[in-house]
Formats: structure tokens, sequence, C-alpha cells
């Protein structure tokens, strides 16, 4: 039997020439391959038409814009619904009509933050001592997942959170391995950024503080313990503090973001109102619904495995403990999700779990980096299994793929995310875009049809146009030629102020859409309509 | 062969239990007495695998043809296929390649049916004796190890699906024997054996495919061996090795040709044929618009059957729920964890079944019906049975003296068998829960969906057992056949529990040197244990 063999020799030399350039060149390897992951995702979903499924997405976008053109352009566009960054990173393209209209603005922020997340979990592993294998094993989970794909394609927010979350844990566990401040203030300057990404950040400054707090007390003792952490807690809460005085000096009110007529707050209250807010005040049931949102997100075997590998990394004793107790604050997201969902500041349907149909599933998007960096890791732990633990994940990913699976998609496209407003936004373009005149809508309601209709922001008297708003509000008649809003519904902010108007009478309807409907002034009165933005020539 | 042999007393204990388990009515069916319901509902063909898989059985003997004749494609409904104005079977026809031989033998005695399904058993038999070989091989003792097949056979759903016609036992039989081979010597043989395992494998069920991957990988492996020399690696490919995968030849030739001879091309498969529900009174498929659109869409949904999604729900029915789950089915399986964290040796061995029992839950829970239908029990995990009882033979032998284990084994292998005695000799037509649920509030009766069915079938309806509906009626109510057949495994397993708890001497000792991040095993003789006393201190002993 032996007899029958070819064997081949190789230089061990040369061999080991090819193993250094790999260990010299793996981290532009790895950045070059996120690059061509990302880009290669942005072109699928932009040519598919997927890319602006959310309607969030779409009201990031015009948000961005409003700071740079409209009839009252300035920063105080970013308004409040929001934190500010996703949109303040956008004002140096989104001027630009292909960067606006192709979401390309918004998506950049996601590609970058992807490729920067990518990075940031190969460097995790690194410093965790993960061989080769493990880093790409790591960095290819966090990869292989559509829904993270089509997130880093598209104007929304959490590819950024993600990166700046990912970098301030990255630094902070760099901080408790060699204990230089530098590395904390860094740390903290990712978390400072992530407080104005999204709102999972604060919940991560506090809880990256207490750890901060945590690790120095069992050291240094309590005196050391409490500068830390108000150090730490200073430079990584510096986010909120700008937010709460943003709040005060354009809204006069500190917490206006949390309980203005805008707030998620006020949405929860309808929803609740609806009966539609069964998580709050119901832990087991907060608990279940993100524990959903996390394993359909993440194909549920990477999830187990990924426990399975924190686990171990938490055990491993070869690990300095200050460096396992800082890998804790990866878990923050789950915290703070399950939280906000029992608080009933959080809302999240996923069909035969809660509600009838997908909303924000993709909050369970969150858990990625931690589950990417622990499977990596058990990877290079469990040497006689990895085989196993890598042959399950290319089979699950390949069904995922073949499959199209991805519940961010979902809710995109047929959830509660979405909103079809082709029609409504077709018929603005193509009978607005070339007339002289205004169009009265409300953007906290209609952001989407605003974005879909392809007109200038300028063409819009919405509520952040300050004094447009206000006269057209009191006499539609003398300042938009249409008015688009959903009659007789009270929540949309146009018919709620002009319902009773007696300039209303002037308006026929022109047509019926079923997220609103189209009123257009009558030809006899088109002559006494303001059509140009007056109001700047006359301050 | 010589392991049947060597367990002589063994395969006649387990034998004439399965010959007294297995289902069937006497007589030689012809093609219109399959669909009553003397045979159908009420006989050993309740459900559609039986059926489909006994209609070809059939078709190939008595009508010469893998096309089915019209009494035989009634009796195959649901799972009938159509193709080029034919009916044809659906399922992979390894299966009923396999039963050819024991419905000829059993029809020349009378009992075609019984003849068919005992093919089957004697594949339970074969895959006992392979747990027990395998756990022997990973250090388990003898009686250890027979305590591992009586688990696989008798206290998990295996046993049900030993009396029926189900394709779960070939394929576990295939897994088990290119194990069993992969165990042994470097010959051209043993690559062979597990290639063409592998090739039936297929034929048999096409989801083995996966399950043999593991398998087919560490095969492969095997053609490459690296030597790292002072300056030179090198590598060396075993041609005689890579030469074996010939044996895929035949299992394919055989697949190709029935594909091409039932569905008119070689590389059609099954699941791409139209579906035929219902057959009207002119013989020709009842057919309806919506079903039409389906039919163009079965090539995608061939893949999009297994989706990450079903996943977290697929587990839950695998391992926890009350109607297909592990831990109210076959609990006993669960000592075999702690058989796999128990063996500290032959790791590559080790990690390769533990890698196809997570191929094999992990299959089956993207699948969109983890429930297999009208079951007993989770047939899937048939495979994962074995692989689990082999480890439970190491756990044993690791822990015959701790009583406290010795005694929830005891006690968790007789619930298991008290369980799967009953599913074996009642049915196997278990709703899923959602569908029970549905069928009670549609017709106002409570539909139970867990063995607590089993129970009210054996008080009421009776047995299906071949043996007992034939010689044993008059004699014995359904329900003392039930308590001799289950009492009689569990007092064997008590009897073998017992005497290796307290007779189970060590005729040997392992020992364990430890390094800083490595452990090397030795077995040596108690004899000389005597001088291990002067071993250096920094040795470890166990």
């Amino acid at each position: 039997m032996d007899k029958f063999a070819i064997e081949l020799t190789l230089s061990r030399v040369k061999t080991l020439k090819i193993k250094n350039f790999i260990d010299k060149n793996l981290g532009t390897l790895v950045l070059c391959f996120l690059l061509g992951f990302s880009i290669i995702s942005f072109i699928v979903y932009s040519q598919n038409g997927l890319a602006l499924k959310y309607n969030d997405a779409r009201s990031h976008l015009d948000i961005g814009r409003r700071v740079v053109e409209g009839l009252k352009p300035g920063v105080a566009q970013l308004g409040s619904v929001w934190l500010p960054l996703p949109h303040i990173l956008m004002v140096p393209t989104i001027w630009n009509d292909f960067f606006w209209h192709s979401g390309l603005s918004g998506a950049l922020i996601s590609m970058v933050s992807f490729v920067g997340t990518g990075l940031f979990i190969y460097k995790f592993l690194e410093k965790l001592g993960v061989g080769i294998l493990g880093k790409l094993v790591g960095v290819g989970v966090f990869i292989a997942n559509l829904n993270i794909l089509y997130l880093q394609s598209t104007a929304m927010t959490e590819s950024l959170l993600l990166l700046t979350m990912t970098a301030g844990v990255y630094y902070l566990t760099l901080w408790a391995r060699d204990e230089k401040l530098i590395n904390l203030v860094k740390s903290a300057f990712w978390i400072m950024i992530s407080t104005v990404t999204r709102y999972d950040g604060w919940f991560l400054a506090v809880f990256a503080s207490v750890l901060v707090g945590f690790i120095v007390i069992r050291k240094k003792g309590i005196k050391a313990a409490e500068g830390n952490f108000v150090f730490f807690a200073t430079l990584a809460g510096f986010g909120i503090f700008l937010w709460f005085l943003w709040n005060l000096l354009i809204f006069k009110d500190p917490f206006y973001f949390a309980f203005g007529e805008f707030s998620a707050r006020t949405q929860q209250t309808q929803l609740e109102a609806a009966g539609e807010l069964p998580t709050k005040g119901n832990l087991f049931l907060s608990f279940k619904a993100y524990f959903f949102a996390l394993v359909y997100n993440t194909y549920t075997y990477p999830f187990f495995v990924g426990i399975i590998g924190f686990l171990a990394l938490i055990q491993d004793k070869k690990i300095n403990w200050r460096v396992r107790l800082a890998t804790l604050a990866l878990f923050g997201a789950l915290i703070f999700n399950v939280i906000a969902l029992y608080m009933g500041h959080s809302v999240l349907f996923l069909p035969e779990i809660i509600g009838k149909t997908w909303f924000n599933v993709r909050y369970g998007v969150m858990l990625l980096p931690m589950i990417a960096i622990s499977f990596g890791y058990l990877v290079e732990r469990a040497k006689n299994y990895r085989f196993m633990i890598l042959g399950v994940f290319f089979l699950v990913s390949f069904f995922a793929f073949v499959n199209q699976d991805a519940v961010v998609i979902d809710d995109a496209v047929y959830g509660s995310s979405q909103k079809n407003v082709t029609e409504v936004a077709g018929w603005l373009r193509k009978n607005v875009l070339r007339e002289e005149g205004y169009v009265l809508i409300s953007a906290a309601s209609h952001d989407a049809i605003i974005f879909s209709s392809g007109l200038p922001m300028k063409k819009f008297i919405h509520e952040g146009t300050g004094a447009y708003w206000d006269y057209a509000v009191e006499n539609p008649d003398k300042w938009a030629k249409w008015i688009v809003m959903r009659t007789y519904d009270m929540n949309d902010l146009t018919y709620n102020e002009i319902h009773d108007a007696e300039g209303l009478e002037k308006y026929e309807l022109v047509d019926h859409y079923p997220f609103a409907d189209i009123y257009r002034l009558k030809s006899e009165y088109i002559s006494e309509v303001i059509t140009k933005p007056i109001l700047g020539k006359i301050k | 062969m010589r392991g049947f042999v060597k367990d002589i007393r063994l395969v006649i204990f387990i034998a004439i239990i399965l010959i007294l388990s297995v289902r069937g009515i006497y007589g030689n069916p012809r093609s219109s007495e399959l669909s009553t319901n003397t045979w159908s509902e009420e006989g050993p063909f309740e459900l559609s695998p039986e059926r489909g898989r006994f209609a070809l059985v059939y078709s190939l003997i008595e009508d010469k043809s893998v096309f089915f004749s019209l009494p035989i494609a009634r009796f195959a409904i649901p799972d009938l296929g159509y193709s080029d104005g034919k009916y044809v079977s659906l399922f992979a026809p390894g299966v009923s390649f396999v039963a050819l031989p024991g419905y000829l033998i059993g029809k020349t005695f009378g009992v075609s049916q019984v003849g068919t399904f005992l093919v089957i058993s004697l594949f339970a038999l074969m895959n006992a004796i392979l747990v027990k070989r395998i756990a022997s091989y990973f250090g388990a003792k003898k009686l250890a190890a027979t305590i591992a097949c009586f688990a696989f056979l008798f206290a998990t759903p295996a046993y049900s699906y030993a009396a029926s016609l189900y394709q779960h036992h070939i394929s576990t039989f295939l897994i088990l024997l290119s194990i069993y081979f992969l165990l042994k010597k470097e010959r051209f043989v043993k690559y062979l054996v597990i290639w063409v395992s592998f090739g039936i494998s297929i034929l048999v069920d096409f989801p083995n495919f996966f399950l043999f991957l593991p398998i087919i990988f560490f095969s492969i492996a095997k053609v490459f061996k690296l030597r790292f020399l002072d300056e030179k690696i090198k590598i060396r490919v075993e041609l005689v090795r890579l030469l074996s995968v010939i044996g895929l030849v035949l299992p394919f030739v055989l697949l190709f040709w029935f594909n091409n001879l039932s569905y008119g091309s070689p590389f059609r498969l099954s699941g791409t044929v139209e579906n035929v529900r219902e057959i009207g009174t002119t013989g020709l498929p009842i057919r309806q618009e919506i079903e039409d659109k389906e039919i163009s869409e079965t090539d995608q949904e061939a893949l999009s059957f297994f989706k990450t999604r079903n996943m977290i729900n697929g587990l839950y029915v695998l391992l926890l729920s009350l109607d297909r789950g592990i831990i109210y089915f076959a609990p006993i399986v669960l000592f075999g964890v702690v058989g796999i964290l128990e063996l500290n040796k032959k790791a590559v061995i080790k990690s390769l079944l533990v890698s196809i029992l997570v191929l094999n839950l992990t299959i089956y829970a993207l699948w969109g019906d983890p429930w297999g239908g009208w079951a007993f029990g989770g047939r899937y995990l048939i495979p994962s049975y074995a692989i689990l009882s082999i480890f439970i033979g190491i756990a044993v032998t690791k822990l015959r003296h701790n009583f406290l284990f010795m005694f929830m084994l005891f006690l968790t292998l007789a619930y298991s068998v008290l369980v799967n005695t009953l599913g074996t000799l009642t049915s196997n037509t278990n709703p899923p829960r959602t569908e029970a649920e549905h069928l009670s509030y549609l017709y106002h009766k409570d539909e139970k969906y867990s063995y607590d069915r089993n129970f009210d079938y054996i008080l009421n309806k009776g047995s299906k057992s071949f043996i007992y509906g034939q010689y044993l009626e008059d004699w014995l109510s359904p329900f003392e056949f039930y308590l001799i057949v289950s009492l009689s495994l569990i007092s064997v397993v008590s009897a073998s529990i017992t005497y290796l708890h307290l007779f189970g001497q060590d005729s040997e000792m392992e020992i364990v040197i430890k390094r800083e991040s490595s452990g090397k095993n030795l077995r040596i003789n108690l004899g000389i244990v005597e001088k291990l006393k002067a071993l250096p201190r920094n040795i470890g002993l166990w």
C-alpha cells in the first residue's frame, strides 16, 4: 500500500518566509477583504433597490440634507429625535444630490464603520493571543452575516454604533492589561462618540465606568477607584452633557429629546395605549424578545458557539482577570436592550413572539462583535474541535446566504420599518418638480415621502422651517400650493395644525394614498400663493 | 461477522426482543388490499414513509416496474410522484432496494410485509453490536459497552423505528460501519468501505450527505501525510487511499439508473418531481391551480427548507419539547455527554464522533419539519442516539463505582425503556403539538401528542406487534405483553448495572502522565501497580 504514493518536498525556509509574510501582512489582507465585502454589498443592495427600504434610513438622509439645504438650513436642523453624530458626519457629502438620493452619504459612514469594526475584532483577538485562524474566523463570523452586510450598505446608525462600542471596549481591555492612561482616554473617547450616535452608548458609558471603578478598586483601593471612575465617566459622558446642552439651547428644555413631542417616548406611549408594548413591565418577555432578535440576527449557531467561547474566555486563567472583567463591557448592548424593553423605552416586534410583523429586529445585531470575538477565541482554544466548529459554521452560513436569510431585510421590506410611499412620492415628482410653489408637509410624519419624491428640500415647508411653517399653518393658501397629510389623523402635525384653518377650503383633494392624501390649491387661488423664499429677504 | 459470533448471546437476546416487537400482519397482501384500513391506518403501514417505501418494494417485485400501478399509487399517497404520465416514488430508493430480499424471503413464508420490516430490525441489531464494539474501542468495559448498546436500541426512539420500514437504522448503520472501519488498520478496503457507505447513504436518504461530511473529510485528510524534517516539509499523497473513491461508483450508478427510469433523467432528484396528493376516479392526478404554481418552485424549495431561522425552534423541538424532545423520549443519552467529558484520550476520533452529533442536530434543527411529520420521538436524531450511547459506555466504565451515578443511570434507563417500548409496541402516529392542538380545536376532542398517546393506545387499541397479534393475543392483554417486554429489558439492564457496580473491579489501571499542556495515557496491568510507588513525584495517578 505504501508503494503507491507521491511525495512532495517543500523547503522549510520558504514556508517560513510565506508564514512570516502572512503574519506581517495579515492585517492589510483583512482590511482589503473587509473593503471588498463592503463595496460589493453596497453595490448589490443599491442595485436591487433594498438599500433605502428603511423608512429611518431616508429620514436620516433628509436630516443631514436639511442642515445644508432647504428653506431654513443650519445646524438646528439636526433636531432632537435622533442623536446628531451620524447626521453631522453626512454633512461633507450630503449637499451632493447623488450622495443624498443614492443614500451613499449615509452608507459611506456605515461602510467605514463596518470595515473599522472588522479591524477592531481582528485586533481584539490579536491582543487575546489568538492565532491566524482564530483571528480570520472572528472577522469571518462578523462578515458572513447578511444582516450586518445590509446595515453597512444603508444609511442606518447601527454600523457606526458597533464601531464606536467595539473600539471603546477594545481600548478598555488594553488599559485593563497595561494600565496605560492613554488607553483609558482612547476608550472614553470612543464611548463618548457612541453616546452621540445612539442611546445604547449611554448605557455603555455607565457600564464601562462602573467596570473601570471595579477593576481599580481591587488593585489600588477605593481612592484610586474613585479617581479613575470620575476621570473616565467625565470623558465618556461628555457627549451626553453636550446633548443635554444642545436640547436646552435649541429647544429650551434639556430633556426635550426624552419627553418632547417627537421623542421615542411619545411614540411608545401611543403604542402602549394601543396595547402594543407588551414588554413593558415584563422582564421575561423583554429578555425573550431580545433573545430571539439576537438568534435571528446571528443565525443561532454562531450565537451559541459565541456564548460558549465567551464563557471559556472568562474562565481562562492565562488571561489577566482585569482584561476578562473589561470584556464584560461587550455585553452592554444586551443589558441595555433588555432594560429598555422592560421599561417601555424601546419596542421590538417579532412575528410569533411579539406582534404580527417585524419591527426593530435589527437591535439584535448589536452583540455581533462580541459573538465574533468569542467565536474566534473558541476556535483558538478548542483545538480538537475547531474543524467541527468551522464546518458547521460554513454549513449554516451557506444556507443563510443561499436562502437570503436576513431578518433585518425582512423588517425593511415587509415589517413595520418599511413605508412604501412610491405612489405618493411618484405623484409629487411628476406634478411638482417643474412647477413653482411649496409643499406643506410634516417631516416627522412623512420624511420618507420627502426623500422619495426626489424634489429639492427647499420645495418643502415643514415643521423645521421656522416662520415658513408658522405662517403656512396659519394661512396655508398663501404659502403652500400643495398639502400632503393624513386627513383626520391628529398625529400628522400638518393636519393637526390646519384642520380648522379657513384656507383649507381652497384646496381640492387630488389623490388619496395609503400613507397620505395630496391636496392642491384650486386654480382660482394660485395667483395669490407665494412661490419664492421671501422670508430670508425680509430678514 | 466475528463480532456477531463473539456476542452471540447478546445477539440472540436482542433478536428475540426485536422479533417480538416488529410490527405486522400475517399474509402476503395484494395491491388492492394495501389501502384498506387493516393494512394502512390500523395496520403496519400507518404513515406515508412506510407506505411509500413498501410501495416501491412491492412494485419492483410484483409488477417488475419502478412505476406504480393505480392501487399502489393510491396506497403511496401523499408521498407520490407523477412523471411523464406515470406514478413514481418520491423517496430515495435505497431503503426499498435493501428491503427486497426481506420481502422475497417473507413471501415464501406468507409474511411478505413482516419479512420486509425485519430487514430494518436486522440493521438495528447490527447497529447495537457496532455501538458496543466502538464503545469497547474507546475503553468501555464489556458490560458497560453492553449497557451502551441496550441504551441505544431499547431506551431511545431507535427502538420504535427498528420495528417498521424507515431509513434511519440503515443510515445509522452506514455511519457506524464507517466509523468502525476508520478505527481499523490502514488498508485500501477500509477506505473503500467508507466511500461505498457514503454512496449508499445518499441512496438511502439525501440528508445523509451532510452527516457523512466529517467522515469524508477525515478520510480525505488521511490521503495526505505531513512530515516536518529539519529543513524540509514532506507531503506524501497516498494514491491507494485516493483511489478508494471508486467506491462511490456503484451506488451512484444505481441512483442514476433509478432516476433515469423513474424521472426520465439520471440527475433529476425525486424532490423535484410533481407531488400528487389525490387521484381522481379516472386514475389521473387531481391538480389544483395553486399547487401547479408551487410545482414550478420545487427546485428552489429543496434548499429553502433549511433555514437558520428554523434553528431555535428546531433545537427546542428536538431537545426539549414534549412531543419530540430528547429530554422526554430518551433522557438516557444525556449520560453520553458525561462520557464525552470523561474521555480524555483518542481525541481525534472523539472529535469526529462529536462532529457527526453536532451536524445531525444542526441539520435537522435547520430543517423546516424537525418533528418528522407524525412520529414517535425525534426520529431524525437516531444517529446521534447511537453516538451518545457509545459515550454512555465510557461514562459507565469511568463512574461505575459511583453509586449515585449508577443509580441515576438505572432510573433513567428504566424510564427510557418504558417509554420507548410503549412506542414500539403501539404506533408512531403522534402528531406535532401544534397539529394536535388544531385537531383538538376542530373536533372538540383531546388529542394527545406525547407518549401518553401511546399509553392510551395500548390500553384501548392494543399492540401492532406481529408476534402478539398472531400468537399471543388470546393469552395476554396488550398491557401485559408490554410489561413483559419492557420488564425483561429492564431486568437485564439492571442486572448489568448492579454487577458492574458491585463486581466491576479494575483488571487494569489507567494512568495519565501529566505535562504542562497535554496528557498522555497508558494502560497498565494492576499486577505492576506496586511498582508505581517508585515513580517520581511529579507523575499524577488516577
